[in-house]
């Protein structure tokens, strides 16, 4: 009886003291999660808008814009800081491509509030000026720094990178494409010249480390890696090039189940991952400060 | 002595900015799975989805069995190259062979025997490439022979492929040119076919797709080859 008694005196103390709490208290328990970074990216999601088909032989019923939608959504009811992301060929796919000319892939893109994509091959599909009707619906960042648009239209909605503050973390995030002689028919890039996707990035790195941002991101449809050592790839980039922190990539639709580590010449990690095809998987990467670890380690 | 010491000590909170700013990543991926769906995105997309399925899911044909494309060769692959040629050199004459090459990474779809929708032809060609005559000389053939002999099999019609040799039966010692036809792509080069670059040629405005539609419609029940034109 007496057990019974003070048990609930707890569970009655537990709960009366849940119910004093002042407000900014208990509201503060619910609120999104500051300290952290999360970046979610896709890649080659190609205008599969709908989920795969339910007798799909290796992903029935999975991926789907909005599905895409609801979990983009979890993540930023979680977090504060969350940047969306994708590595391009966003088109072509699905007859929504044929038959909409990539409005509806650039409107529900924009639904989605991506803050920054790259382009693909597939992207220059409808041409130039197919890719420019359908920009017009997209209202996030278009980057990529190995393409010289010169006087084309292109210019004016394609820059080398771009830089967005979220919280503690200055983000520069460029874009690297892949060659595209070969892949897309000339005319689809005339007036578009192809430059070495290596120096490109150096220059880009530079100008972000010139403005102070904290962490370089590369959305890169060059490509995981290649029978071919001298192709460019994302493997080659992470190798050569130093001062990135993570390569996003596309092209291989590569399923990674961990990401590729590599260790350059100064010490330092680049990590590379990429979600394969079709949108079936939204990449997940918590970023966070390795100071407050250190500084956990001496108080604990 | 003031200014040194300021110096010093804006010097310091910077290096220990910029040492101590080390990024940790956890990275991971989540499948996704229709859960509980974005109503907003729902909404929006709805229209565009009554659209496409009114449009696209009308009928064209019947399939008699499952078709593939599948190197080195497969009957889907054998008729998209027969529809290209029959529908080109249909009641013509020609005084040189006419040979079609297509590209198999150009075939993105295969299908389930039964009805086949429009919808169905989007999945198998959704490129917009546009069909073209390509005038090659018979010395360039063997261009032909080693990039099959490297690619493992493309669809291709009025010819085959044995042991690194293309057969093309009305080839006659007097040729000195053959017909190719292809797509804008590949004759621009695409998916390496760079012994297309340079060849005189003659564009034409139709779309490899709407000859793929229109020839399953005329034939109703598709007429079909599972030979395998590709023999190493
Ligand atoms: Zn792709």
């Amino acid at each position: 009886m007496m057990f019974t008694r003070r048990k609930l005196f707890e569970k009655f103390g537990i709960l009366s003291l849940g119910l004093l709490l002042p407000n900014w208290l208990s509201a503060a328990s619910r609120k999104k999660n500051k300290a952290k970074l999360v970046i979610l990216h896709t890649n080659d999601t190609h205008s599969q808008i709908d989920a795969l088909p339910a007798n799909h032989s290796k992903f029935p019923n999975q991926g789907g814009i909005v599905a895409r939608g609801a979990i983009i959504d979890q993540y930023r009811k979680e977090n504060e800081h969350v940047l969306l992301l994708d590595a391009g060929d966003f088109f072509q796919g699905t007859a929504y491509f044929n038959r909409f000319k990539g409005v509806l892939e650039m409107k529900l893109m924009s639904t989605l509030a991506y803050d920054v994509v790259t382009l693909g091959n597939h992207d220059f599909d409808i041409g130039i000026e197919g890719f420019l009707n359908a920009q017009q619906h997209a209202n996030f960042k278009f980057v990529n720094a190995n393409y010289n648009f010169g006087q084309t239209a292109m210019a004016k909605v394609v820059s080398p990178y771009h830089i967005i503050q979220k919280g503690p973390y200055k983000i520069g995030v460029f874009g690297l494409g892949i060659d595209l002689n070969g892949l897309v028919p000339k005319s689809n890039f005339s007036g578009i010249e192809m430059q070495d996707p290596y120096l490109s990035a150096q220059n880009a790195i530079q100008q972000l480390k010139a403005q102070d941002c904290n962490l370089i991101i590369c959305l890169s449809h060059l490509g995981y890696q290649y029978e071919d050592p001298n192709k460019p790839s994302d493997v080659l980039l992470a190798q050569k090039v130093a001062d990135i922190d993570l390569i996003l990539g596309g092209h291989t639709h590569t399923f990674m189940d961990a990401p590729t580590k590599i260790k350059q010449p100064n010490g330092k990690e680049v990590c590379i991952h990429q979600v394969g095809w079709a949108g079936v998987r939204l990449g997940v990467i918590e970023v966070s400060e390795k100071k407050f670890n250190f500084l956990q380690k001496i108080i604990h | 002595m003031k200014s040194n010491l300021w110096y010093i000590f804006v010097g310091a909170s910077l290096m220990a900015c910029s040492a101590h700013f080390t990024p940790t990543f956890k990275i991971s991926h989540q499948s996704v799975v229709d859960t509980a769906p974005d109503t907003v995105l729902l909404k929006q997309l709805q229209p565009y989805r009554d659209t496409l399925v009114q449009e696209f899911s009308a009928y064209v044909a019947t399939s008699p069995v499952d078709l593939v494309i599948s190197r080195p060769g497969s009957n889907l692959m054998n008729w998209c190259a027969d529809a290209v040629l029959s529908s080109q050199t249909a009641n013509k004459r020609f005084s040189e062979p006419v040979i079609c090459l297509l590209n198999t990474g150009g075939l993105r779809s295969s299908f389930g025997a039964g009805k086949l929708t429009l919808a169905d032809f989007y999945k198998l060609m959704p490129f917009d490439n546009r069909v073209v005559w390509i005038h090659m000389p018979v010395s360039k053939i063997t261009d032909i022979e080693n990039y099959l002999t490297q690619s493992g099999g493309e669809p291709i019609a009025n010819c085959a492929f044995k042991n690194g040799k293309l057969d093309i039966p009305n080839l006659l010692p007097n040729h000195e040119f053959i017909w190719v036809l292809t797509t804008d792509f590949l004759a621009n080069g695409g998916d390496k076919m760079n012994f297309f670059l340079g060849l005189e040629k003659e564009e034409t405005p139709i779309l490899l797709r709407d000859i793929l539609i229109a020839t399953a419609y005329q034939q109703d029940t598709l007429l079909l080859d599972p030979q395998i034109r590709y023999i190493r």
